[in-house]
């Protein structure tokens, strides 16, 4: 067996930028690296909430009165996601997006979404039964779910089935005279221009008897009662194991973690910091154990190649490998991991890497330069095609390259064996006759970023 | 091909016994059925996107009802395509009533569901997942799919459904494709499905490939990274097989040059070639959703629907597919009885659905009952039909399952199957 990947201080900090943020520079990974990983871990959830992120946008969206498309939000937030420098809150902010889902098909109303993605941020480490508690008065999620139509005497449970089934317990530990007595309690909940608003003469009043327990509940009492229930701590947990560590996390995971959530008092900064400093975050079997999701696998690229733009055309890139944020396709929001695999997704996935990898107009609106990140010009820079492919597999990949990989790379890149550090040059500086080259230097970007290790987090 | 079912089945397997990949991962894939043309059975559905006013497209002329209720836009003699006494198709309809006369459709007058929901959003995803009573999770066409392949029909997941162009979800797969198992080809064309390098370099693309090949060959103990690389495998292998049948495929008629009429000749193409799909999935150009100056935007959307669907069974019975491959339309709802005060309608209820297919295939016919437009529901008329007795006939009398897993419960057929 080889030895962990994880066991290098370097790629533990490239490691726990990709699951706790975008994937890294390698700048950024460098100045991780110099911090133990109970210190990297500790820097990352030290995060101060941004809360007017998303209303200073709304506000200039106002005044100007334009009135915000599906990908106009789309394209603000994945900038957001490959600039902040607080990687954390915006990760977060994409796990509760995806948990607590709301889709713009049916919301249709850009300034809700966005009111709501800033709610996710603003409790992305915050107090959970707080913010299911706030969540349930959204009113992105109330339109969502039809919480305008729950009223005293002609209940719609959609929103107390998911609360149950997706959001905080999971199928099998509620019947469904939980779910209408659920639904019971949540009526009245509703909201008017853009604003939360509590119905009275449309709350039912009347005594519920949910999970075993009888008395006249509204939500929030209905909302305590089920996160005193030892499984809603064990489901949120596997969400977020599955999320940021590895799929099907062990029993006594899942009892450890649960613990801490209980005992922090739903604390979810805790729960994180016991996630990335627990053993297993290390571990070997956590080493590019997950599928980078669109947004991901496209902001790492971006950083990686060292791009100094983003296109807005990579949102439409991103929601055909699957991705389109504000618009999960259904109510469980991403499934994510594997299923960001098929057919389909695959060559949109290698196609967008191969336009990204192209890249080379210097006004192009997504530029790098492949020179710059060889170090050509450097005393020490690459002098034949092993060396480009070293270092490359260095950025993308933490040095890990199979040897079969490497020399299919070296072949591709240098088929006739002559690649020497004056071609380089040529081809950095832009000679016509060092066009092929130019052309396997920018495919061998390609070829890596399209390798199955690549996609994977 | 790849499941995730069969995939995580070996999950286990592969880290219990610290095993490489077993055959099935690690194998390439070719086609394992042979075309249609072996006596196999195809379904097309084609979504209407937007609401489509049913009572404009089966028109209920006899009905003076009609006529108060739609008084700038309701349709009249001598323009009207009539079917019977009491019914008629809209004139843009033309093509379609054509192959009506031939036997070649069945209409299924006021289909629908309990309780319409008057949403787009909901609606379409209620049609699609075929479940009007909770927010859906899978779609009836990803679990026929499920079935199929569990009875042994192609084990070639990936291939059996297939989407053609956009149906309004994103770019991938439409609801009603989804399960946590299914797979299906979603694509813009042959085009977008394809393996590129550097245009501007002759021979890279090739070079590139074979790199590419080559580093989806190499194999790891990465469980994720196996199912990519095997993905990858036969996503190559597919783009391939695919971009031959396009070039091998010739027309036997000439399609209408819109881009539906685009989708359902590549439709006719894998069809014509033993790829292996069984079920595709593709949208009307355009949007039904008719709330203003109706008149015109509706007849060009039927005349585009229409004109495209002949091509399609004349194409298809060129190449004596017809019987083998039978199309059904739908749309998330129908419109509301009266017209709106713009010259339009709003989103109602009951709608018809057209199924057609070959002569020896279809028994001909108006199905289900033209609702009452006297005795409505909030101005909307009402529902005659549960469309999941339309599924539930196609998948049991014509794909040959149970369709009780699928359309979610028991739901008697109807009888246009012959």
């Amino acid at each position: 067996m080889s030895t962990n990947p994880l066991s290098d201080r370097r790629n533990q900090a490239a490691h726990l930028l990709r699951r706790a943020g975008f994937g890294g520079t390698p700048a950024e990974i460098d100045e991780l690296a110099k911090l133990s990983h109970v210190e990297a871990v500790e820097k990352l959830l030290d995060f101060r909430i941004d809360g007017n992120l998303a209303f200073n946008l709304e506000r200039k969206l106002q005044e100007n009165g334009y009135e915000a498309a599906l990908n106009d939000i789309a394209y603000w937030w994945l900038l957001l996601m490959a600039r902040s420098k607080q990687p954390l809150q915006e990760k977060m902010t994409l796990f509760w997006h995806g948990h607590f889902t709301s889709s713009f098909n049916k919301v249709r109303d850009s300034l809700l979404l966005l009111e709501q993605n800033q709610l996710f941020r603003d409790n992305a480490l915050g107090n959970y039964r707080d913010f299911v508690k706030k969540v349930s008065r959204n009113p992105a999620m109330i339109d969502y779910l039809d919480g305008q139509s729950n009223r005293k005497g002609k209940p719609n449970e959609n929103y107390a089935r998911e609360l149950m089934e997706l959001f905080t317990i999971g199928i099998g530990n509620y019947t469904e005279q939980d779910v209408r007595e659920a639904a019971r309690a949540f009526t009245g909940w509703s909201f008017k221009d853009r604003t939360y608003v509590f119905n009275q003469n449309q709350h039912d009043t009347g005594s519920k008897t949910f999970m075993g327990q009888t008395g006249p509940f509204n939500g929030d009492d209905i909302i305590d009662i089920i996160l005193k229930r030892q499984e809603s701590g064990r489901f949120i947990i596997n969400k977020l194991w599955t999320f940021f560590v590895y799929p099907n996390p062990e029993p006594a995971v899942l009892d450890r973690l649960g613990a801490v959530f209980f005992k922090s008092n739903f604390n979810l900064k805790e729960v994180m910091r016991a996630i990335f400093l627990a053993p297993e975050f290390l571990s070997e079997k956590a080493y590019r154990a997950l599928v980078k999701s669109p947004v991901e696998y496209i902001i790492g690229m971006a950083k990686q190649l060292g791009a100094t733009n983003i296109a807005s055309n990579l949102t439409q890139a991103s929601a055909a490998m699957g991705q389109t944020l504000f618009n999960p396709p259904t109510v469980k929001g991403w499934d994510g991991n594997l299923n960001w695999i098929n057919s389909s997704f695959f060559f949109d996935r290698i196609n967008t890497a191969n336009n990204l990898a192209n890249a080379r107009n210097p006004q192009g609106n997504f530029r790098y330069d492949p020179y710059d990140l060889l170090g050509v010009k450097e005393a020490n820079g690459p002098d034949s095609a092993g060396a480009v492919v070293d270092r490359f597999a260095g950025i993308f990949l933490d040095g890990q390259l199979q040897p079969e990989i490497k020399s299919a790379l070296t072949a591709y890149l240098n088929p006739y064996g002559t690649l020497k550090a004056s071609d380089l040059l040529d081809a950095a500086s832009g000679k016509q006759t060092a066009r092929p080259v130019d052309s396997r230097v920018h495919g061998t970007l390609h070829l890596l970023m399209a390798s199955p290790d690549y996609m994977l987090k | 091909m790849l499941t995730r079912r069969n995939f995580c089945k070996t999950c286990g397997l592969m880290s219990m016994a610290g095993v490489m990949a077993p055959a099935f991962l690690a194998r390439t894939v070719t086609a394992t059925t042979s075309g249609l043309a072996a006596g196999k059975r195809a379904l097309v559905v084609v979504q209407m996107t937007g609401g489509n006013d049913g009572l404009n497209t089966l028109i209920p002329y006899a009905d003076s009802a009609y006529y108060t209720a739609r008084p700038t836009l309701g349709l009249k003699e001598p323009e009207i395509l009539k079917l019977n006494e009491q019914l008629a198709l809209h004139p843009s309809l033309k093509d379609l009533k054509e192959l009506y006369d031939k036997g070649q459709v069945a209409v299924v007058a006021g289909a629908g569901y309990p309780n319409p929901d008057y949403s787009h959003f909901r609606s379409m995803e209620i049609w699609q997942s075929a479940n009007p009573d909770s927010a859906a999770r899978d779609g009836w066409l990803g679990r026929y799919l499920n079935a199929a392949s569990s009875q042994g029909v192609p084990d070639a997941l990936t291939r059996l459904g297939m989407t053609i162009g956009n149906t309004g979800q994103g770019s991938g797969a439409p609801l009603a494709f989804w399960t946590d198992k299914t797979v299906v080809l979603s694509f813009g064309g042959i085009e977008r499905f394809q393996f590129r390098g550097d245009a501007g370099v002759k021979g890279d693309r090739e070079a590139r490939l074979a790199a590419a090949r080559k580093i989806y060959n190499v194999a790891t103990q990465n469980s994720a990274a196996e199912y990519i690389r095997t993905t990858a495998l036969d996503a190559l292998n597919a783009s391939e097989s695919l971009a031959k049948v396009a070039t091998d495929y010739k027309p036997a008629v000439t399609y209408p040059k819109t881009p539906f009429a685009d989708r359902l000749k590549n439709v006719a193409q894998i069809l014509n070639s033993d790829y292996g799909t069984r079920v595709f999935y593709v949208a009307t150009d355009g949007s039904y959703d008719t709330h203003f100056n109706q008149a015109i935007t509706h007849s060009r959307l039927h005349q585009t629907l229409s004109e495209g669907l002949a091509a399609f069974y004349k194409d298809l019975q060129a190449h004596g597919l017809d019987d083998s491959v039978m199309t059904m339309t739908f749309s998330e709802f129908g419109r509301r009885v009266a017209e709106n005060g713009s010259k339009g309608t709003d989103h109602g209820s009951a709608e018809p659905m057209f199924i057609l297919g070959g002569k020896n295939a279809i028994k001909p016919g108006i199905y289900g009952k033209q609702p009452s437009l006297t005795d409505l529901d909030n101005g909307n008329m009402k529902v005659q039909v549960d469309f999941r007795s339309v599924y539930a006939t196609l998948v049991k009398n014509w794909l040959g399952t149970d369709p009780k897993p699928i359309v979610g419960g028991d739901f008697p057929t109807l009888d246009f199957v012959r």
